[in-house]
C-alpha cells in the first residue's frame, strides 16, 4: 500500500487551496504585481486642508465706504463696477492718497517706525480691470515728473535695474560722479506679471525680489545700495527707496519662497475673481453720462487736498490704545483660527500687523490734514486695515499654502512638507498610532511630486535619512511610517480676555449699555455678553468693527464734557444728547452716482419712507401689483381730506394707492 | 487531474534531454543547475528532489509549493 505522506490536517489544507481538478483556487485577495500601484483610498484627504476662513460676515461689515471722503469721486473715476472690487477699491483709495503724499517716516517709539507708503498686490485673471487700475494711477501721477512720477515695468527687472548705478563723466581731474537711480527710486512702481518674481523661480528673480523687499520696508530702514568693483567706497550708490509698489500677478500658485522670505507681509493682497452672477443688461448698458454741475475729477480733488499746507501728524495716547486693542483682537482671532493659513499669517506677522494698522491710520490722518488722528480716523483706518488683512489671508489661502512652508518643516521642500503634514494630520507620531504603511506613504509622495511611486521611493529614503520619519515592518505584510520631527507647537498665552472691557473703559454706551453694538446684538443679553460669544474668538474683531456704528459717549474725567460719536455722520464727531437715537443708516444710491449696487449697511435698519416709495413704484417686481382702488376714488378722498397721511390712506385703500397718488400729484390735481 | 507542469510558471522550468523538466526546489531551495533541483516527471505526474532524495505525487508537490510540507517529508524511492 502506498504510504501517506500528508497528514489529515495537511491534506485538508491542501484541498482548501485546490479545486476538484487539482488546479489552484484563485486567491480571495488578489495582489497586483504592478509595482506602481497606489494605496490612496477614496476617502484619504491628501490635499492641504483649506477649511473655510469664515471671514465673509466680517468683510461685509467693513465694506462700508461712507467714512472715506471723496470715495464716490474716486469710484466714478476708476470706472470698475461689481462687488468683487469693493475691497480692492478701498485699498486703492488709500494707495492713491499715499502716492500723492510726500513720503514721511514717523518714529512712534523706539521699537515702532512707520511711514505713509502702502504696497498692493492684485491677483487678477485677464479682463478683470488690471489696465483700468494702472491707468487711473497714471492719471493721478500725470503731473509728476522724473523720479516723483510713475514707472511701469513688466515681469523680471534685473537686480541692477532696480537699484541703478554710478557712472563717471569726463576724464582725469574732470571726472565727475553721476548717480543713475534705478526703478526703486521712482515714487510709484507698477510691476506687471510679477508672479515669477514673487515666487522667486530662479536665482535672478530671487535677487531682484530681495532688493524689492528691502525697498518695501519702512522708510529709513530700507536703504538699498550697489557698489561696482571700480567704484570708490565713498562713491557707492545708496538711497532710501520712496517707492510704492503695485504688483499685478496672474492667479498662479504662490510657492514656498513667497511665504518663507516674508514677501507676503509687505503688500496687501487682493484676489479679484469673476462674480458668481453676471447681469447682462448691466454689462451692456451703454449711454452718455450726464455731467453734474459740481463735477470734479479725482485728480483735481486730490490736488485740492494736497496743495494745502499739511500739518505734521502725530499720534496721541488714545490712538495707540485703540491700535493696540485692534492688534490684540485680531491676533486673538487669527491665532486661534482653525485654518492653518490664517494661523500662520498671524504668527509670521504678529508684529507687522501693528505697523500695518499704524500705517493706514497715518495715511488717513494726513489725508484729512489732522494734527492728531481723530477718533473717527483711527477707528475707520483700523477697520479698513482689518479688511485688507483678511482679504490678504483669503488670497493666500486661495493661491498658496502657508502651513507647509519650509520654515515650519525644517527646511523641507513643499512636496515633502505636504507629505509630512499628512502624517501629522493622521496622528502618525509613533509606531503604535500610525496607520500609514510605507507603500501608502510612497504613494502619497508620488502624488505630491507628480511622479510614479517607484520614483518617489527615493524621496522616502531621503526623508528617512534626514531624520524626519521612521518606518518599520509590522508582521509579515504590514509596515508603519511615523514622524520623528515635530514642528514647534505654538501656544497662545492669554488669560481671560474680554474685548468689551476695553471699549467699556474708553466709551460709555448710550441707552441700553453695550446692547447698542447692533450687529453683535445676538451675543448680548441685558447689555452683557452671553454664552453665544464664549466660543467665538472673532468676537473681539466684531466689536472693534461695530464700535464705529455705535452710538456712544466718550468718557472724560469731567462728567459734563461728553463728546458723542455717532454713526450717521461718519466723517466728524458731533455732540448730541445721549437720549437721541441714531438716524437710519441705509441708503440707496442712484446709478448715475457711479454706484452699481446699493451699499450694504452693517446695521440693517428699516428703510425710510422715501426709499420704500421708490422701491414700490419703480421696482420691476412691483409692476404687476393690482391696486384695490381707482384713481377717481383717491382724487375724491383727497379733495375731502387734503391732509390725509400715508398711513391713513393705506389703511383705507390698501396697496397700490400710492401709484395713483403720485400720478395725481404729477398732474397737479392734488 | 491536470499535469504537474501546470503547478509551475513556465519561465522557471528547464527541459531536460530525456523529456522531463527540472526547477528549483520550493522547499529547500536547491537550484536546478547541473544535477540539482526538483525534477518533474510529466508522464507519471510525480516529482523528485535531488537534495533530499524524496519523491512526491501531484498533491504532495502542490503541498510542497504551498509550504505545507518540506521536501524531507516526501516518500522514499521504494514507497
Amino acid at each position: 500500500m502506498k504510504k501517506k505522506v500528508l497528514t489529515k490536517d495537511q491534506e485538508k489544507e491542501v484541498m482548501e487551496k485546490m479545486d476538484e481538478d487539482g488546479v489552484e483556487k484563485p486567491r480571495e485577495v488578489v495582489y497586483t504585481k504592478n509595482i506602481d500601484s497606489e494605496e490612496i483610498g477614496e476617502y484619504d484627504d491628501i490635499g492641504s486642508s483649506k477649511s473655510g476662513l469664515g471671514f465673509d460676515p466680517l468683510i461685509e461689515m467693513i465694506k462700508d465706504t461712507r467714512h472715506l471722503k471723496g470715495f464716490d469721486i474716486f469710484n466714478k473715476d476708476l470706472g470698475l463696477d461689481g462687488d468683487s472690487y469693493d475691497s480692492v477699491k478701498k485699498a486703492l483709495y488709500y494707495f492713491h492718497h499715499s502716492i500723492k503724499q510726500d513720503t514721511r517716516g514717523y518714529d512712534i517709539n523706539k521699537k515702532v517706525r512707520i511711514d505713509n507708503r502702502s504696497h498692493l498686490l492684485a491677483v487678477t485673471a485677464p479682463g478683470m480691470g488690471k489696465t483700468t487700475i494702472k491707468n487711473q494711477i497714471k492719471r493721478v501721477m500725470r503731473d509728476e515728473e522724473e523720479l516723483d512720477g510713475v514707472i511701469e515695468v513688466t515681469g523680471l527687472s534685473h537686480p541692477e535695474q532696480l537699484v541703478g548705478k554710478v557712472v563717471y563723466k569726463g576724464k582725469g581731474d574732470n571726472k565727475e560722479r553721476v548717480e543713475k537711480i534705478g526703478i526703486c527710486g521712482y515714487k510709484v512702481v507698477l510691476n506687471d506679471e510679477s508672479q515669477g518674481m514673487l515666487n522667486e523661480i530662479n536665482e535672478v528673480y530671487a535677487k531682484a525680489q530681495r532688493i524689492k523687499r528691502i525697498a518695501q520696508d519702512t522708510m529709513g530702514d530700507n536703504e538699498i545700495s550697489k557698489k561696482l568693483v571700480a567704484d570708490d567706497p565713498k562713491d557707492v550708490l545708496s538711497y532710501y527707496s520712496p517707492s510704492r509698489f503695485c504688483d499685478f500677478a496672474h492667479p498662479d500658485k504662490l510657492l514656498s519662497p513667497f511665504f518663507d522670505t516674508g514677501s507676503f507681509r509687505r503688500p496687501m493682497a487682493f484676489n479679484i475673481n469673476h462674480e458668481a452672477e453676471i447681469d447682462l443688461d448691466y454689462i451692456t448698458d451703454f449711454n452718455f453720462e450726464k455731467q453734474d454741475k459740481d463735477y470734479i475729477s479725482w485728480i483735481d480733488y486730490l490736488n485740492r487736498i494736497y496743495n494745502k499746507k499739511h500739518n505734521y501728524t502725530q499720534f496721541d495716547d488714545r490712538t495707540l490704545r485703540i491700535i493696540s486693542h485692534f492688534h490684540k483682537c485680531l491676533l486673538y482671532y487669527l491665532l486661534k483660527h482653525k485654518n492653518p493659513n490664517a494661523f500662520r499669517y498671524a504668527l509670521q506677522s504678529k508684529y507687522a500687523i501693528r505697523g500695518m494698522l499704524c500705517k493706514y491710520v497715518f495715511i488717513l490722518a494726513i489725508a484729512k490734514n489732522e494734527k492728531t488722528p481723530s477718533l473717527d480716523t483711527v477707528l475707520s483706518a483700523c477697520s479698513d486695515t482689518v479688511l485688507f488683512i483678511l482679504e490678504s489671508i483669503k488670497t493666500y489661502n486661495d493661491l498658496g499654502d502657508m502651513g507647509t512652508s519650509a520654515s515650519v518643516w525644517g527646511g523641507c521642500c513643499e512636496e515633502d512638507a505636504q507629505a509630512l503634514e499628512h502624517l501629522l494630520r493622521n496622528n502618525c507620531l509613533t509606531k503604535e498610532t500610525s496607520s500609514i504603511s510605507i507603500k501608502k506613504f510612497i504613494s502619497l509622495l508620488a502624488h505630491f511630486y507628480g511622479c510614479k511611486p517607484t520614483q518617489s521611493r527615493g524621496y522616502y529614503y531621503r526623508l528617512k535619512k534626514d531624520g524626519f520619519i521612521q518606518s518599520s515592518q509590522v508582521g509579515n505584510y504590514d509596515s508603519k511610517v511615523w514622524l520623528t520631527f515635530l514642528p514647534t507647537e505654538v501656544k497662545l498665552v492669554q488669560k481671560e480676555f474680554n474685548p468689551l472691557d476695553f471699549w467699556e473703559k474708553e466709551f460709555q454706551g448710550v441707552g441700553n449699555n453695550m446692547a447698542d453694538f447692533t450687529p453683535c446684538k445676538h451675543f448680548f443679553s441685558d447689555g452683557k455678553p452671553n454664552t453665544k460669544s464664549a466660543g467665538f474668538t472673532g468676537f473681539g474683531v466684531l466689536t472693534c468693527l461695530s464700535v464705529k456704528y455705535m452710538q456712544c459717549v466718550e468718557v472724560y474725567g469731567d462728567k459734563n464734557k461728553n463728546n458723542i460719536y455717532r454713526d450717521n455722520i461718519p466723517q466728524f464727531l458731533e455732540p448730541c444728547e445721549p437720549s437721541q437715537k441714531p438716524k437710519p443708516t441705509a441708503t440707496i444710491k442712484h446709478k448715475s452716482q457711479g454706484v452699481k449696487t446699493p451699499q450694504k449697511s452693517p446695521t440693517p435698519s428699516k428703510l425710510n419712507k422715501d426709499d420704500r416709495e421708490t422701491q414700490f413704484n419703480k421696482a420691476k417686481e412691483c409692476k404687476n401689483i393690482e391696486p384695490k382702488c381707482t384713481k377717481k376714488e383717491i382724487l375724491k378722498y383727497y379733495k375731502k381730506n387734503s391732509n390725509a397721511s400715508i398711513d391713513e390712506m393705506f389703511d383705507k385703500f390698501g396697496s397700490g394707492y400710492m401709484k395713483f397718488r403720485n400720478e395725481l400729484k404729477k398732474e397737479g390735481l392734488i | 487531474m491536470v499535469n504537474i507542469l501546470s503547478l509551475f510558471d513556465g519561465d522557471v522550468l528547464i527541459e531536460k534531454s530525456d523529456g522531463n523538466f527540472k526547477t528549483t526546489c520550493p522547499s529547500c531551495g536547491e537550484d536546478s543547475v547541473g544535477y540539482g533541483g526538483l525534477v518533474l516527471f510529466p508522464e507519471t505526474n510525480t516529482s523528485y528532489c535531488h537534495a533530499s532524495g524524496k519523491w512526491f505525487d501531484y498533491k504532495e508537490t502542490f503541498a510542497l509549493i504551498k509550504g505545507v510540507i518540506s521536501c524531507n517529508e516526501g516518500r522514499e524511492a521504494s514507497q
